[in-house]
């Protein structure tokens, strides 16, 4: 095991210096450059030339990076053109935003596992085709959609729900969770399809295998069957999916947010667009990525956790 | 003399292999058109999928109907509830919604096609050449894994932002977002077709890389690119409609799903119509190209599941 970890630790290394190559590059292509763009298009040439050269815009690409890369390891993601330094900007929009994804795969965990396997159970019965309905409709309403549609039906109408705004812990653990709950399921909507997806088929493909049935045969009961034996093999395809949901959630955040008025990293994202605030932009995006590949290390490391067989290979 | 008639039976018994090999195949295509149409997801997709490009393409003459257009600002009729001379009722210019929905499924699908051609093309072309050429594989591949890392509505959004909200850049954004999933599964199928003892034949044969690559691998990796094609197609619609919502998508005044969809986010207490129509011709072809992904894929690639 610790070989295993050793090994995946390193792989991340190299993908995390492509990321932050990648993210660097991104900001870099706006045309006429990242300074011209910040300006705007009354701006004129003399202050183009003032603010490229207070920005070092004017060294070489490969000093530009490093000088980047220096700041970024030493806690500095740049300045916001409101004057606000990265870091804090970030630091007072990051909650939220957890919250909402985490409370959002919560909602859709509760749901599609459940559901999931009571569809590989009753496979091919009414119950598996309203749960393949519901996996459709979830790939095929955006979360914003949903959002709006949740918002006219439970806030503006019935009133269950405030239209928009957040509540922080704070303010009340009650008006918290009233204040997110519309948000996380309309977030959460899409990944509790995907993750139904996965638990059903990766459930009939366990409950397929020899052992099932052999433990079926020395007269296992239902609930010990699905619960104890199959459980933990179908579990590890289902993993990977609840890994890239949160990372999908964390990112598809940004629109949801918008419509609820969140005030997360997405919504941060959403005004630095209006303000061509490319540090801002750029740092998020670093964050959103570097997290997302600890996520897929994690994921990696569970597997090898679950599933003994993965170590060694 | 005996030669000869050999020969020509030779020869006959070749054409009677080859009619019956096309017979056969003949026979394959309409047993899965069969199957294709005999689930009735599928058909529905399919039918979802024309509705909507003929939607898309009769624009002007359903607007005629309607005799409205979408950009038309009538202040004096703002916010108008559906009625027989607004269908879908008015936006806060007073402009037509159902002309704009009318014309935004103009935008989706011109949206959602260029960006499937575009990324199946690049992912093609990535995915072959870096199975042929290791260094190339190698720089392209970490390419591919750094854009990966970036979740797509995140880097969507932020290639937006750099580039600036036009359609030729959602465009753009969004095939970028979509090429380096395709480009891996290209190389992983092309990877397994190199590997057949018929390429290694065809090596032998004296036939240049590029003529296996093009005439032997390639058509090995199409269905898979066809398949994933119908899904970017999908999600194209979906992340347009969400670029356009955030205002960083289809610039006004242009009539796309997302930004009458962020008009009705203003108006929600009042106007309902701004959410409803768009919304639904927003998820129906999604729900439509998806379907329809599914049927192509039991039809090109039976074995996937």
């Amino acid at each position: 095991m610790k070989k295993y970890i050793l090994k995946r630790l390193l792989s991340v290394l190299p993908i995390l210096f492509i990321v932050s190559v990648v993210v660097f590059t991104l900001v870099h292509l706006a045309p006429g450059g990242p300074a011209a763009a910040m300006l705007g298009s009354d701006a004129t040439m003399e202050d183009i030339a003032a603010l490229e050269e207070q920005m070092g815009l004017n060294d070489p690409l490969y000093v530009q990076y490093f000088r980047w890369m220096g700041n970024v390891f030493h806690g500095d993601l740049g300045t916001s053109t409101t004057g606000d330094t990265v870091t804090n900007m970030i630091q007072g929009h990051f909650l939220p935003t957890i919250n909402l994804a985490l409370y959002a795969m919560v909602i859709s965990l509760l749901i599609a596992l459940p559901l999931g396997m009571l569809a590989a159970r009753k496979r091919g019965t009414l119950v598996d085709s309203a749960v393949s309905v519901l996996a459709l409709a979830g790939v095929s309403v955006p979360s914003f959609l949903l959002g709006l549609g949740l918002m006219m039906l439970f806030a503006v109408n019935l009133r269950w729900f405030p239209v928009s705004g957040y509540a922080p812990w704070s303010d009340g653990v009650l008006a918290h969770i009233r204040s997110i709950t519309m948000p996380a399921v309309a977030l959460g909507f899409m990944y509790t399809a995907l993750m139904m997806r996965m638990t059903r088929s990766s459930m009939l493909e366990v409950l397929n295998s020899d052992y099932i049935k052999m433990a079926k045969a020395k007269g296992v009961g239902e609930a010990a069957l699905v619960g104890k034996h199959a459980f933990r093999n179908a579990m590890v395809s289902v993993v990977t999916v609840i890994g890239q949901s949160f990372i999908g959630a964390l990112s598809g955040a940004a629109v949801v947010e918008t419509v609820f008025g969140v005030p997360g990293l997405g919504q941060l994202i959403v005004n630095s667009i209006g303000r061509r605030d490319y540090e801002v932009i750029q740092a998020v995006v670093l964050l959103v990525a570097v997290i997302n590949v600890l996520i897929n290390l994690l994921t990696d490391l569970l597997y090898g956790l679950i599933d003994p067989r993965i170590r060694v290979s | 003399m005996e030669a000869t008639k050999a020969n020509a039976a030779y020869s006959a018994g070749a054409e009677d292999l080859g009619l019956l090999r096309k017979k056969l195949e003949k026979e394959q295509r309409a047993l899965r058109i069969h199957a294709f149409l005999k689930n009735k997801a599928s058909v529905v997709g399919l039918v979802l999928v024309l509705l909507m490009i003929v939607i898309a393409l009769a624009a002007p003459l359903l607007t005629g109907l309607s005799g409205t257009d979408p950009y038309t600002n009538a202040v004096t009729q703002r916010l108008q509830a559906p009625s027989a001379e607004h269908w879908f009722g008015t936006d806060d210019l007073g402009r037509d919604v159902f002309a704009r929905v009318i014309y935004g499924t103009r935008i989706s699908l011109f949206v959602g096609f260029s960006v499937s051609v575009l990324a199946g093309a690049a992912g093609l072309l990535i995915g072959l050449y870096s199975c042929y050429n290791k260094v190339l594989d190698a720089v392209l591949m970490r390419i591919c894994d750094g854009l990966k890392a970036v979740p797509s509505t995140l880097l969507a959004i932020c290639l937006m932002a750099v580039l600036g909200p036009s359609i030729r850049n959602v465009i753009l954004s969004l095939a970028v977002v979509s090429t380096p999933s395709m480009a891996r599964m290209v190389r992983s199928a092309a990877l397994s077709a190199r590997e057949q003892t018929y390429v290694e034949a065809m090596t032998c044969l004296g036939a240049t890389p590029s003529h296996i690559l093009w005439r032997h691998i390639m058509p090995n990796t199409l269905s898979p690119v066809i398949v994933q094609m119908t899904f970017v197609f999908a999600s194209a619609i979906i992340t347009e409609a969400a670029l356009s919502f955030l205002g960083a998508g289809v610039p006004v005044p242009e009539p796309s799903w997302g930004s009458i969809l962020s008009q009705g986010r203003t108006y929600i207490y009042t106007a309902w119509w701004l959410i409803l129509y768009p919304g639904l011709f927003t998820a129906v072809s999604v729900m439509g190209f998806n379907l329809f992904g599914d049927g192509v894929r039991d039809l090109l690639d039976p074995l996937s599941h």
